[in-house]
């Protein structure tokens, strides 16, 4: 996406005190009808500081091993002129806040997806604290500029923090085309910064999905369809509700297949549990499907026709006439993406709300899923996304989400899914398997 | 259910779960120490390595009846705020990507260090090979367990600090 220079800006006071900055881009949203309407593009990214000279940053992307949690703070503060110490992290939600902009993590879109608007965003700010230094001072905006989180004034060598115009420079015009620095005179972006999240990481204190723990959470396990497109026939919880520790034996529907989830007071009990199940399947119209052999059909295919996707020149007359050729078969199979962190989700389904904690790269997916499975407003539905332990494309699906919703409906208490590593392999959206066979000849 | 007594980051600590339950879900589930995490089960990945004394061993492969009477220590007692020259080292190197491995990857390079406080590559490669991060940071901790190393060892005399 890009992003034009042309962005609407709108200033708000948010919680009484401070500056909230929403930078809104007209690409995204519905023009304005008519002139002097209220401007409703949705923000592309906010940003707060605080008299405590605190900036607060909401974060538009999912962690996941690629440094978003880093260097979307770096485009900010690039602008902001502020130091990336005083950056506290929060992390964006789907919701009105945050409507409209993408909160999706794919593509390795991150950093080019957010580069723009969060500069327009600091260098937004920037020019507001400078207007309110200067109206303070009584000086002239060409005699002040901003630098680690301050206001100076050059002549004088006054000096002020952002924490303390923050207030007034809520109160000062939007300037409609603040100016953006020269990539030439970047101090933060293009030079390495350690991980701002590093600390948490290495004294095991960062809060992945698994980590979420709440007051009466229980576990759950799930037992699933091991055929795509059958579904559970029946099941006797009996022997599972034998197992000391297992409270409730359910059927659920949504997710990449049905099946039943064993709810626990321990993740080692509903495993247990899960084991002592008994439970029939109806396997559907895949039951005989068998990986090994839709590789043999796809070798197969290799000796029928194909048709071309693109042809320059004339191949196989080069190839035909070339000094050397090799040619090689390249199979790739069917391939869990395989996180280290296997898929869950916490949820907290009540009966006029529902809060979630997950792991995933698809925040709005999982938010619309869960309002609509629940039939609840979208603003009763509150998802946390949490530290991915990897992502690699497994949690652009939200499926574990609508699991683990489902489940804490039917229990009524907040659960937490849990899917080990055998249910990362055998169930999943699954790497495409493919067969080529690639041929190259050399002139010389 | 049974009541066990085991010693975690040196404090003493009653559990009431069934025997067979691995110290990694006691850990987990039932003393909230979650730094220490599940990532296959069966002892391939490395990523619950505690120590136990001084020693890495993997928590989904020790029972609970196993783990009475004995002592260890997650990535949570390893040094108070951080401090260890293993975790300074790692921020140092920034190894850490998705860094849900970490915990069980700075332990075991912990364990390492306490048995062989100057690791060549090959010891390096040989204590470490067995533990799997899925974002591919073996470079960068190779680079940070030397400077751990040199990080842990006294200084050179005649200097100062």
């Amino acid at each position: 996406m890009r992003t034009s220079r042309r962005a609407f800006l709108k200033s708000s006071a948010r919680g009484g005190a401070g500056l909230a900055l929403a930078v809104h881009l007209p690409e995204l949203a519905a023009p304005i009808s008519a002139p002097g309407a209220p401007v409703e593009f949705a923000p592309n990214a906010y940003i707060r500081i605080g008299p405590d000279n605190v900036v607060r940053l909401w974060v538009t992307r999912s962690e996941m091993g690629q440094g978003v949690r880093t260097t979307l703070p770096m485009m900010l503060v690039e602008e902001l002129e502020a130091d990336l110490k005083q950056v506290r992290l929060e992390q964006a939600m789907p919701g009105a806040g945050f409507k409209g902009i993408r909160l999706r993590t794919s593509g390795s879109g991150s950093s080019v997806g957010t580069y723009t608007a969060l500069r327009l965003a600091g260098a937004t700010a920037r020019e507001m604290l400078i207007s309110a230094a200067c109206e303070r001072w009584r000086v002239e905006r060409s005699a002040c500029r901003a630098e680690q989180g301050a206001v100076v004034h050059a002549a004088s060598g006054r000096k002020i923090d952002y924490g303390e115009l923050a207030v007034q420079a809520s109160r000062q015009p939007v300037p409609q085309n603040p100016p953006l620095k020269n990539p030439n005179s970047f101090q933060v972006i293009g030079k390495p910064q350690r991980r701002l999240d590093g600390h948490a990481i290495v004294t095991g204190g960062a809060t992945y999905g698994a980590d979420v723990r709440l007051p009466g959470m229980l576990c759950a396990v799930m037992s699933r369809c091991p055929y795509l497109g059958g579904k559970l026939a029946s099941f006797d919880a009996g022997p599972a509700l034998k197992v000391a520790g297992v409270r409730k034996v359910v059927s659920v529907k949504s997710g990449i297949a049905t099946g039943v989830a064993v709810v626990a007071d321990s993740t080692w009990a509903a495993l247990q549990g899960r084991d002592a199940l008994r439970v029939e399947w109806d396997p559907g119209p895949n039951r005989d499907f068998d990986s090994d052999a839709f590789l043999v059909r796809m070798e197969g295919a290799l000796n029928e026709p194909g048709y071309y996707v693109r042809g320059d020149g004339d191949a196989p007359k080069a190839i035909g006439s070339a000094a050397r050729t090799i040619e090689a078969t390249y199979a790739y199979p069917f391939q869990a993406h395989a996180p280290l962190e296997t898929m869950n989700c916490t949820a907290d389904a009540r009966s006029d709300s529902c809060e979630i904690w997950a792991p995933t790269q698809c925040p709005e997916t999982a938010h619309q899923d869960t309002a609509k499975a629940l039939g609840l407003p979208g603003e009763s539905v509150k998802l946390h996304v949490t530290l991915l332990g990897g992502g690699f494309g497994r949690r652009l699906f939200a499926d574990y989400v609508s699991e683990a919703v489902e489940i804490s409906r039917a229990v009524g208490k907040p659960v937490q899914l849990f899917w080990p590593r055998t249910d990362d392999m055998r169930y999943g959206f699954f790497q495409p398997p493919s067969v080529d066979h690639l041929q190259a000849g050399f002139d010389a | 259910m049974p009541v066990f007594a085991l010693k975690v980051n040196g404090r003493s600590r009653r559990v009431e779960a069934a025997a067979e339950t691995p110290l990694l879900w006691i850990l987990r589930d039932e003393l909230a120490l979650t730094g220490t995490k599940y990532g296959c089960g069966i002892g391939v990945c490395g990523a619950c390595t505690v120590h136990q004394g001084r020693e890495a061993v993997r928590a989904c492969q020790i029972t609970l009846a196993e783990a009475a009477g004995r002592s260890f220590t997650t990535i949570e007692g390893l040094s108070s705020g951080g401090d260890h020259p293993c975790q300074r080292a790692w921020l140092e190197e920034d190894v850490s990507q998705c860094g849900y491995c970490q915990a069980g990857m700075i332990m075991a390079a912990s364990a390492l260090l306490e048995a062989n406080p100057h690791p060549a590559d090959a010891d390096i490669d040989a204590a470490m090979s067995g533990l799997l991060c899925r974002c591919g940071t073996y470079t960068r901790m190779r680079r940070a367990i030397h400077l751990a190393a040199a990080l842990a060892a006294p200084a050179p005399k005649g200097t100062t600090s």
